[in-house]
This record gives C-alpha cells, structure tokens and sequence, in this order.
C-alpha cells in the first residue's frame, strides 16, 4: 500500500510494506544492510529495537509528542538516547478457553508456576522465542523474574505439558479460540484482540510492561515523510486509535489515561499495585540469540522426546499416587534432570559466546564453531533425557515387581 | 557546402548538448521523485496499521493512501 502527496504535483509514495514473517527475520534484514530502503521500524518487539540500536542502524530522532507520556516507576518507554520510542504499553502471560477448560475440567492457572501442573498436559500452546519477538518477551520474563536456572528450569518442564509450539505467535490465540489447546502463552494484546466470549487472559506475576515501539531507519529514501510518520504514531490522534476494538492496545498517553475505560486495564491495575518488575532490556538484548538457540536446542527440537518422558512420569503418579514417597523421590529426580541446562548463567554472560551465535540463521549456514557448539548442547540433553528414561524404566520395573507382590 | 556541414555539425553538437543537460534533469526529477517514497517495516497485521495510515492521510491531506 502506499500514500501519494499531491503538493507540487509530485506524487509522493509511501508504501506500507508489511513483514508477515518473524521479528528476527526484520531485524536479518535491517542488520544485513537495510537494502529495501525501510525508512521506519514498527513493532512491538522491545528487544528488537536494542538490537538494531546497538547495531547503529536506528536514527536519533527528536519527535514532538503533543501527549505527555504516562510515567511508571523505574520503567522508560522511551529510548533514553533518542533511537526509538514507545506508542502503546503491553505484558504477557496467559490465555485461555473458558469453554475448554470447562470440558476438560481443568482449573483456571492462576501463576506461572500452576502451568508446570500435569494436569495440563497436553493442554497448553506457545510460540518459540526465534520466530516471534513477543514469545521472545515471555521467555526473559521467565529468566528475569526467577533467575537464569530457575527460569530455564521452568519453562524446560512447562515445555513438557506443551500440545505444540506455533511457528507463529499468532496461532497461539487462533489455536485458544478454535478449542485446538486450552491456554496458551501470550503477550496482552495478542489475546484481547480475540473478542468472544469464554476467551480470557492473565498477566504473570510479576508483569513486565514492555514498550511497543516505533524508530527511524538509517538508509531510508525520505527521512522527512518518516519523521512526520512518528510523529503521528506518537500523537493524541494516533495514540487514540490504540483503542479501536480492533487494535485494542494500552496507549502511552497520561491524558487517555484518565479514561475510565482504560482504567480497568489489568496492566494498569498492576503498576498501582506495585505489581511490575522493569524489563531489562540490555540483558535481553545481549543474550538474545542464546536464549532463541537455547529454547530451539533444548524444546523445539526435542518436544516430542519431552513430552513422552514427562507423560511416563504423570502415569507413574497417576499409577501410585503423588503422595507415595518413592513416587516424590523419584519425580524430584527427574524434574532435576528434565530441567537442566547446558549453559551456566555465567557462560551466558560471556560476551565471546554471544559473539559466536550472533548470526546463526539457518541450520545449513552453521560455521564449525557453531555447529560443535550445538553438537554438545544436543549430547547434554540427549544425556539428560538418557538418564530420565533409565530412572522411570527403573521405577515401572519396581513398582510393578511390587504390585505383584 | 563545407560551411553549412560545419554549421549543422555544430547545431547538432548544441543539440546534443542540450539533449544531454535536459536528459540529466529528467533524471534527477525522477530520482528526486523515486526519493519521496517512505516505506514501512513492521511485524503488525493490516487490522492495526491500516487505521494509522488512514488517518494519517486525513492528518495530512498532502498524502493520499493507496494500493501498489
């Protein structure tokens, strides 16, 4: 699509090229030289926008809001140094199908840790860091609320209640609304852009607000009409189009947010309840490709073997009881090995590891580094789910030697 | 006969000229023109953007919204 200026009779062309593709695949293209001339980056990946500002592709901009910005403890909408700015506020957590839960019943999750329950399995849906920014946000917000072990930890035995993880985040909220999984992890807006009944969503706690953002390229043809663009994006005007039931996303602006309306937002409720916890977004963006590689290694890739072990031991619960002591020793042994992860938190700050993984796109384009690194995350997690398979081997043998008795 | 061949030559060299300068400021027009194209990188569906650009176009009734 595109918009044409009549002034002096010269057209102007402004053409709206949409990217129904993966946040990284955007960020590939800017970072690869930004050959299509894109004058404006819009998205609602925060941490895209750091990765493009450290790579220098972002232009310092000055734009005239025309609406002060409302202000939340410790947490800047805005680049501090001028390269991108925030338009709408959004949070992730989880949604669900009321009517599903119902059917199956399950009971409403009420924290992240209530998604780590068996009863779930089967049950529960989510994208992959790699192919979409927002589940990017889902997977730091477990890493910056509880720790890199203790994240990893739980989103690995989250992982193994997972029906599917999407190629798309937004089949996530289409598969909860057709009744395909029951809950799935979303960012905000994702799920209340689905407006039907018995669809419903939680933030996590603590609620990470993330700026959904808005920056000028470096190497766009009209750097003017780009200026004018944010500048509208930012305005009353626009910020007031946020909340169009199509759109339906947080504005930034404090004088909307005297709306009544507005002030039902759970977000909202969440920042006067001192429920909110500042993304850290240089973190994310320093590890960003390790934790995508991470998430892919360790879940994409081995879903099926997680999901197959994790339901051998909710059998054996199901079996012997929950309570049964050997039964808790053994499902503590293998929640030790089923959450354990390749790269201690203090390679993951290690800038040369980072370095290494920095532009690892397709399996064919891998180096030799890349490849040997790889190859001795996989030999862990092969060892790991070996050593699961041996305990719950070990345990059905016992414990049917004594039923038979 | 010489004469007018040197006077048609030096016509056609002023032609040429002329050619030239009026070809290279076409070109520049047209570059200028190709230049006032903006071009948009997001990751939202048309549902959100589409309402932006159109008012935008309201905003600024210099552009006019279209399709490519």
């Amino acid at each position: 699509m595109c918009l044409l200026s009549k002034n002096l009779n010269l057209p102007i062309l402004i053409s709206i090229s949409v990217l129904n593709k993966k946040t990284t695949a955007a960020i590939d293209e800017i970072l690869r030289g930004n050959q299509r001339n894109f004058g404006i980056f819009w998205s609602s990946s925060v941490d895209a926008f750091d990765v493009l500002k450290s790579a220098h592709t972002l232009r310092y901009l000055q734009p005239q809001r025309d609406a002060q910005v409302v202000s939340i403890k410790n947490i800047s909408l805005d680049d501090p140094d001028g390269y991108f700015y925030g338009f709408a506020l959004s949070g992730v957590g989880w949604m669900w199908n009321s009517h599903y839960l119902k059917r199956e019943e399950l009971p409403v999750p009420e924290n992240w840790d209530a998604l780590l329950d068996p009863v779930y399995y089967g049950h529960l849906a989510m994208s992959t860091p790699s192919r979409s920014g927002t589940t990017h946000l889902i997977v730091e917000s477990f890493l910056q609320s509880m720790g890199w072990k203790e994240g990893w930890s739980k989103l690995l035995l989250l992982s193994g209640n997972l029906a599917t993880v999407t190629a798309r985040s937004f089949s996530v909220p289409e598969g909860v609304g057709s009744g395909r999984f029951g809950i799935g992890l979303v960012i905000d807006f994702l799920a209340q852009s689905r407006n039907r009944s018995g669809i419903e969503f939680r933030y996590g706690h603590p609620v990470f607000p993330v700026p959904a953002g808005i920056a000028g390229l470096k190497g766009g043809e009209n750097p003017a009409a780009a200026e004018l663009f944010l500048d509208f994006v930012l305005s009353l005007d626009g910020q007031k189009l946020l909340l169009l039931p199509g759109i339906n996303r947080l504005p930034v602006s404090r004088t909307l947010h005297s709306d009544h309306a507005l002030k039902a937002s759970g977000l909202l409720s969440l920042t006067e309840q001192n429920g909110l916890q500042p993304y850290n977004v240089q973190l994310s963006r320093k590890r960003y490709q390790l934790v995508n590689q991470l998430f892919d290694r360790m879940i994409t890739f081995r879903l099926r073997e997680r999901r197959h072990l994790w339901k051998r031991m909710i059998d054996l619960e199901k079996r012997f009881g929950r309570k049964d002591p050997a039964i808790a020793t053994l499902r503590t042994a293998v929640i030790k090995q089923l959450g354990a992860v390749p790269v201690s938190y203090v390679q993951s700050q290690n800038p040369s590891l980072h370095e290494m993984i920095k532009t690892v796109s397709t399996e064919a384009s891998l180096n030799k580094a890349q490849r040997k690194l790889f190859k001795e995350w996989d030999i862990f997690v092969s060892r790991k789910f070996s050593r699961v398979k041996d305990l719950l081997d070990q345990a059905e043998r016992s414990f049917s030697t004594e039923k038979r008795r | 006969m010489m004469n007018c061949y040197h006077w048609l030559r030096g016509i056609s060299r002023k032609s040429l000229w002329l050619a030239i300068f009026l070809c290279s400021t076409t070109l520049s027009l047209a570059a200028d023109n190709s230049t006032r194209r903006l071009t948009i990188l997001t990751s939202f569906p048309p549902k959100f953007y589409v309402p932006f650009v159109e008012k935008f176009e309201s905003a600024h009734p210099d552009f006019h919204f279209c399709s490519e």
